[in-house]
Parts: structure tokens; C-alpha cells; sequence
């Protein structure tokens, strides 16, 4: 940047020579518009480039110059003998401007001030109202209503509809509406055209000429609305948010219904205090609305099952469609595919609730907890307004709550062990939850010991877990802990150390097609993440077949699958595969469901997980990824644990959704699995 | 391929401080020191896919360069963004109705630059 400063230096006393001489002509010749746009323009340059490279006296000093000269430039002054002293005063004032110690010098920043001073005297009122204008300018935020709605042909000029978007993120904090309701369906949908437009909550301490500045390239190309809701803060309100959202039927608000709304609640009494604002709304909206009522599981149940009948006859038509090929065929299908989706997010969300429920009777464990051990710990929550199937959450409790004693008895130190390792006295146990994909991870994180790897080791040889000779990764060591009968506690306390645990626990996730991860250091702490699904009734799952029938896998149960050679498993001793120098062990699943038919040449091996080791099952052939509605199996099917449900796919074909633990563990009481 | 870049600036620093940061960012870079300069790239040879003019230069100013090439049929499509001190409304008015797709205030870092350029070139 030094060098680019000395390169504006030069150049700067190139263009103040060049206004000294431009200015002199003038003196001679002061109506001559070209000499007078040339000043202007020197001035400009100059202001521009002070600014640009940090000279910010030159830029202040040529601003205010610049004013004069753009009066004249629009005729409202004439140039005067007093102006042309000024003007010569400036250009010696600029000289010195640009001499290294400018900033620091006083009798240059004294003479700043008197010549800004003069000049703006010498503009007078004119110069006053820019002054006053600055002084005005709102600091507070206000809030806006924006419409932006681009013509179809507005990527013709070269205008990008994004770049002003992101111009508008600038000016303050937004909320955003993007409306997609005007896209056309595939067949009459032209690449070049801008079929979507945009409503914006902005709020802002910028004027509103600011915001319309932003659109004012695109003016005539489009349709613009800014309109000011309120003089404060909008989007800090959460019972405005609320209502907001009420209107919010993705096509365009109504601004009048906003601007009510907005005016409503600035005609409450104005509230310092933001927070005690918003309490107050919280209290009201808890008070006056009704916010949930209560419906007959038996219904919600009903409901469901009509909702992944209409996914399914969904799937029918979408068939048909494809093969007729009616543009307003396709945009009916397109449209009711569109519905359906939405009714069936809905229908999901009904019966997630939040986990903040629970974790008020995890506070309570806690607090009764510390007292017995004598421990003094705090208990931080984040993220429980997280919702999860009720199901799920029922099933899950119990495993919360079991790591969550742990961490008390054997994670979180005595007072008097934390402060000797230097830590805090006040032990930290945090839970976390969080939507990932379509799961749910809930965290419990406690800042006490860790696990000891080389107890763990030592205790696992101890019960014959694993070989006395075995060396294993920090990694393999921390799974130990889910082997059945594993339990590190020296003593057994009341509360944990009974060595049932962890492997429960694990079983458990599996069971509802989850799992359980454990991340340790040793003085710093433990963190165990639940992964649950979000619920239970929609399986992200791998079709496959096996003579001509299909059957669903879920993916969260996969491994890794390999093609293989028929032969080559048919060879191998006790079914027991070398896959990637590990040792697996594998069903012909034909054989073992009785199912009629011979495998081709080719076979799929699905390597699924269970407990810690993978197992292979050998499918003929995979169709694809598949997002499957289960459906419950009748009565007489009941027994069948192997199958944990059903699914229709959308010509009309079942496929049976295999629970791939139940399916081993009913196997695996025929062979042993081996360690590897 | 990268992207080619024209700018034009009568003042040379402000020229190099652009030329600079977008080669840094990987763009070819043509450089004008004024409107009538900056007319020569536009003779049909020359693969432009952006053009940064200031408004006030000598010989040609701004205004008229935008103008020049939104009649050019060969480039008339061209993104054009024009360098500005604060917000002059009556100025960015006259620019618009000339062509220009947007405006870049100085004095900007370069990586405000570079952000408003990917905008436009996305």
C-alpha cells in the first residue's frame, strides 16, 4: 500500500499543479463551463484518491471545496474574486497536505479548520442544511417493508437480482421472503428469465433513500415498494415475528396488514428495556392464545397413515405422468407433489415435541445428584427447543439420563480433585441438541476426567473383553465400553457402576435406528452424542433385491457394500469372508429366508454394522437410494421381528423394510461372530 | 478461462491499486487512463467481460464511455460498474440511464472489490 500512497503523492501534485493553473485561466475567463468542470473534476479526483489511500484531511478539505464548484458547475453560484482567493488558499493548503507530516503538524490543521471554515461560510445555507442534514441522520433503527419484484427480461441489462439483494443484507438486518410461486413448470420455464421476486423486513438506521439508492438501477425494470413500518425495531420482536409468519402464506403480504400490525405494537407504551418487552409479549401471546390443543393419539395415528397413503398414490401418479407426457398434466402432478410434501412435513412436525421437557427433569437429577456426591456442578442446556418424535423421546430418556449419572459419578472430579488439576471448582455438564439431516444429535459434554484408555485396556483384558496381547487405537479402546458386562467404576456406587449401561444403551439406539458415539480426552472431559432419527415413521433406506423382491435396508445401518463373486463366498469356510484383510462374516439371505431362486455370477455384499463388528448379507441386486413411509404390518405379522415394516413404492409394489440387528441376532445364535 | 476486466481511471494510483488487486485475484486486467483511451479495446478483437470506468476524466468522461459501448453491438451486454465518491444521486441517475449495471463507492478495500465484482460476474 506504501507504494501505492507514493504513487497518489505524485500524482496528487501533478493535479494540484494542474488546478493551480486551471484556476488561474479562470480568474480571466469565469464563465467558461469546461475550465469550470475541469476544476471540479481535479477536486473530485483528488477527494477520491485521499480517500482511497488513507489522506483523509485531503479528502475532508477537497469535499468541502468540491461543494463550492458543484454549485457553480449548476449554475446556483458565480465565481468571485473572494472565491478565487479561497480557491488559491486551497491549492497552497493541498500542497501542504501531502507532505508527510500533515496529520501531525499544527499549523496545517489549524489552517484546515479556518479554510473549511471560510468555505463553508462562503456556501452559507447551502453548506448549513448538508450540515445539519449529518447531524439529523437517525442513528436508530427503523423498520422497512421492501418489495422487489424484478421484471421477467431483467437479466438482459446485465443486472443480477442477487447483487442488489446482498446490498440490501448490507444496509441492516433482514428478513427475507423469497416467492417462487411464479415459476413456470419445466416445459415453459426459459433460462434467461427472472421468474422469482422477494419481500424484505429490513430494519435499518439508513434513510429510506438509502434502500431505494440500492434498487435505482433496476427501477424501471422492476417492481419496487419501500415502505416504512415503524420507527424502531421490528425484527427483535418476536410477537411481531410471530404474526409476520401468520401472514406469510408464500405469496406477497398484504403491506397494509404489516404496516397494522407494526402500528399496533408501537402503540404500546415504549419499553427501554427490550428484554422485559418481549417477556411481556411472550407472557401475553402465552395468555391470550390458544396455542395447542389436544387430539387422540388414535387420530394422529390415522392421519399419518392417510398422509403415507397420499405419498404413495403420489408416487402413482407421478409414474403416469411421466409416461403420458401432458405439460398440464405435469403441472397438476407438480403442484399436488408440491401440496404433499408440505402436508407431509406437517403431519411429521405434529408429532415432534421439543426435548425441553425432559431436560427439566434432567435439571432436577442433577441438582439432587451433586448434593450425594458432594459435587458442585451447573447444568447448561442449548439448542432444547430441538423437537423429536414423542416416541423417540421416550426411548431415549432413560439413556440420557444414564449418561448423565455417569458423568456425575465418575466424569465430573470433587471440588477439592478440580482445583488441585487446576480447574474450575463448579464442574460443567452441558446438553446440546441440534437437527442434523434427519437426525437429531443430542450432546451431553461434562468438563471432568475423561476416560482413562489404559483402564479401560486393562479392565477389558482383565475380563477376557479382548486378547491380553491386543493393542488398540484410543478409538477402538472407547468402544470397549459398550461391550456387554464392561464397567470401569472401582466401587460400585447407587447410582452407576453395575456394569449395565452402556452397551444397553447402544442396543437401544440401535433399535430405533440410531446410534451413539463417544469423544474423550483424558482432564478435559467426555462427550457422548445420541444420533436419533427424526422420527420413526420414514426411513432413508437402500432398495434391494433378491429374487425380484424387494426389501429395504436402512442406510444408517450400512457400511459398505461390495460387489463380489457368487464362488467366491461359496468357497469360503463357515461364511466367514476375507473382505479388505478383515474377517466377516456373512449370510446367504436366500438361503436363510427360505426364499426361492439362485444367486447369478455377481452378488451384492451389504456389510451392515452390528454391535462393533460388520456383517454381510448377500443381495442379488441394488435399485437405489430410497426415502421410505413405514407402514405397520398387520396382525399376523406381528411375530416377525426381522421386519420391522413395510413400504409401498410408487407402482404399487411392497417392499419389506429389514431390520438388520434382529435379522443377525436371530442368525448369529447359528454361528459365532469373531472379533476383528 | 479468466475473466477479462477493463478499468478506466484518469488517476493512475487508482488505476494501479485496481489493476493490482484484481490480478491478484486472478483476472486479466486491460487498463484505459480516460473514456477515449479505453475505446480502443472496444474494437471487436478484444474478449471483455467487464468494464470499470470512473465518471469525471478528461477527454471522455464516464458517462459517455458507458454510452459509447452500450451502443457498441459487439459488447452492449456487458456488465458496467462505475467507480463513485458517496452517494451523488443526481450523478448515479445519469450513469443509469447511460447503461451502467451498478456503482462501487470509494474508497473500497479490495475485498469489497473483488465481492461487488463477483456479484456481477457470477
Amino acid at each position: 500500500m506504501d507504494e501505492f500512497r507514493k504513487k497518489f503523492i505524485e500524482e496528487a501534485t501533478d493535479l494540484i499543479n494542474a488546478l493551480e493553473s486551471a484556476v488561474l485561466v479562470l480568474e480571466g475567463n469565469s464563465q467558461n463551463e469546461e475550465l469550470i468542470n475541469e476544476v471540479f473534476r481535479i477536486m473530485h479526483s483528488l477527494k477520491g484518491g485521499g480517500a482511497m489511500f488513507g489522506f483523509v484531511m485531503i479528502s475532508d478539505f477537497t469535499h468541502n471545496l468540491e461543494n463550492i464548484y458543484d454549485e457553480i458547475r449548476n449554475g446556483k453560484k458565480k465565481i468571485t474574486k473572494e472565491l478565487l482567493d479561497i480557491t488559491f488558499n486551497s491549492v497552497d493548503h493541498l500542497r501542504s497536505l501531502i507532505k508527510p507530516d500533515a496529520e501531525t503538524n499544527s499549523d496545517t490543521l489549524q489552517k484546515q479548520k479556518s479554510l473549511i471554515a471560510e468555505i463553508v461560510s462562503y456556501i452559507g445555507g447551502v453548506q448549513k442544511s448538508v450540515v445539519e442534514n449529518i447531524t439529523n441522520k437517525e442513528t436508530a433503527n427503523s423498520s422497512y417493508y421492501i418489495l422487489f419484484k424484478p421484471h421477467v427480461d431483467i437479466f438482459d441489462n446485465g443486472t443480477n437480482p442477487l447483487f442488489l439483494i446482498d446490498d440490501v443484507f448490507e444496509l441492516g438486518e433482514v428478513k427475507r421472503f423469497i416467492r417462487t410461486q411464479d415459476i413456470p413448470e419445466l416445459g415453459r420455464f426459459e433460462y434467461d428469465k427472472c421468474y422469482v421476486y422477494w419481500e424484505f423486513i429490513l430494519q435499518t438506521e439508513e434513510d429510506i433513500s438509502e434502500i431505494t439508492d440500492v434498487f435505482m438501477f433496476v427501477e424501471d425494470d422492476c417492481e419496487l415498494e419501500v415502505v416504512k413500518l415503524y420507527d424502531g425495531e421490528l425484527l427483535s420482536n418476536d410477537k411481531f415475528l410471530t404474526l409476520l409468519e401468520s401472514l406469510d402464506n408464500n405469496s406477497r403480504f398484504d403491506v397494509e396488514e404489516i404496516k397494522t400490525i407494526a402500528s399496533d405494537l408501537s402503540a404500546k407504551p415504549q419499553e427501554r428495556d427490550v428484554q422485559a418487552v418481549k417477556n411481556k409479549i411472550n407472557k401475553f401471546s402465552k395468555e391470550s392464545e390458544i396455542t395447542s390443543i389436544r387430539i387422540a393419539t388414535e387420530k394422529i395415528d390415522t392421519y399419518m397413515n392417510l398422509v403415507s397413503e397420499l405419498v404413495t398414490s403420489l408416487a402413482g401418479l407421478k409414474l403416469l405422468t411421466e409416461k403420458i407426457k401432458d405439460e398440464s398434466l405435469t403441472q397438476i402432478t407438480e403442484n399436488i407433489e408440491n401440496i404433499t410434501e408440505q402436508i407431509r412435513d406437517n403431519a411429521l412436525s405434529i408429532t415432534l415435541i421439543p426435548i425441553e421437557n425432559t431436560v427439566i427433569r434432567f435439571r432436577r437429577l442433577i441438582r439432587d445428584l451433586s448434593a450425594d456426591f458432594n459435587k458442585n456442578i451447573e447444568f447448561t442446556t442449548e439448542g432444547t427447543e430441538t423437537t423429536i418424535d414423542k416416541t423417540l423421546l421416550q426411548i431415549i430418556t432413560d439413556p440420557l439420563m444414564h449418561i448423565i449419572r455417569n458423568s456425575i459419578d465418575h466424569g465430573i472430579e470433587s471440588v477439592e480433585e478440580r482445583i488441585k488439576n487446576g480447574k474450575s471448582a463448579k464442574g460443567q455438564i452441558k446438553l446440546r441438541a441440534y437437527h442434523s439431516g434427519s437426525n437429531v444429535h443430542i450432546e451431553v459434554e461434562d468438563d471432568g476426567k475423561g476416560l482413562d484408555i489404559n483402564k479401560i485396556i486393562t479392565k477389558a483384558k482383565e475380563k477376557d473383553l479382548i486378547s491380553k496381547e491386543a493393542v488398540l487405537s484410543k478409538e477402538d479402546a472407547v468402544k470397549l465400553i459398550f461391550q456387554p458386562g464392561f464397567s470401569t467404576a472401582d466401587h460400585v456406587t447407587g447410582v452407576s457402576g453395575r456394569g449395565v449401561g452402556m452397551d444397553v444403551l447402544r442396543r437401544k439406539m440401535f433399535d430405533v435406528r440410531g446410534d451413539i458415539f463417544v469423544d474423550t480426552e483424558i482432564n478435559k472431559g467426555t462427550k457422548i452424542t445420541l444420533k436419533v432419527p427424526l422420527t420413526l415413521s420414514i426411513v432413508d433406506g437402500l432398495l434391494v433385491t433378491l429374487s425380484n423382491k424387494l426389501y429395504i435396508i436402512p442406510l444408517t445401518s450400512i457400511a459398505r457394500i461390495k460387489e463380489l463373486k457368487y464362488e467366491f463366498l461359496k468357497n469360503t469356510k463357515r461364511n466367514i469372508a476375507e473382505i479388505d484383510g478383515s474377517q466377516i462374516p456373512f449370510y446367504f439371505l436366500r438361503e436363510e429366508l427360505d426364499i426361492d431362486g439362485d444367486y447369478e455370477d455377481e452378488v451384492k455384499f451389504i456389510m451392515v454394522k452390528y454391535q462393533s463388528n460388520y456383517v454381510g448379507l448377500v443381495f442379488d441386486a441394488i435399485i437405489g437410494e430410497y426415502q421410505a413411509v413405514l407402514k405397520p404390518l398387520g396382525k399376523l405379522y406381528k411375530k416377525h421381528e426381522i421386519i420391522s415394516g413395510a413400504s409401498i413404492l410408487g407402482d404399487g409394489t411392497v417392499a419389506l423394510v429389514l431390520d438388520t440387528n434382529k435379522l443377525i441376532q436371530r442368525f448369529s445364535d447359528e454361528i459365532t461372530i469373531v472379533n476383528n | 478461462m479468466a475473466k477479462t476486466i477493463l478499468i478506466v481511471d484518469d488517476s493512475e494510483s487508482i488505476r494501479e491499486v485496481v489493476h493490482f488487486t484484481l490480478e491478484n485475484a486472478g483476472y486479466d486486467v486491460l487498463v484505459g487512463i480516460d473514456g477515449k483511451d479505453a475505446l480502443k479495446f472496444f474494437d471487436g478483437t478484444n474478449h471483455i467481460d467487464l468494464l470499470i470506468t470512473d465518471l469525471y476524466m478528461p477527454n471522455m468522461d464516464g458517462i459517455e464511455l458507458i454510452r459509447a459501448v452500450r451502443a457498441n453491438e459487439d459488447y452492449k451486454r456487458i456488465p458496467i460498474l462505475f467507480l463513485t465518491t458517496e452517494s451523488q444521486r443526481e450523478k448515479k441517475l445519469e450513469a443509469k440511464d447511460a447503461g451502467a449495471t451498478g456503482w462501487i463507492i470509494k474508497p473500497f478495500v479490495p475485498a469489497k472489490l473483488l465481492s461487488a465484482l463477483n456479484k456481477v460476474l457470477r
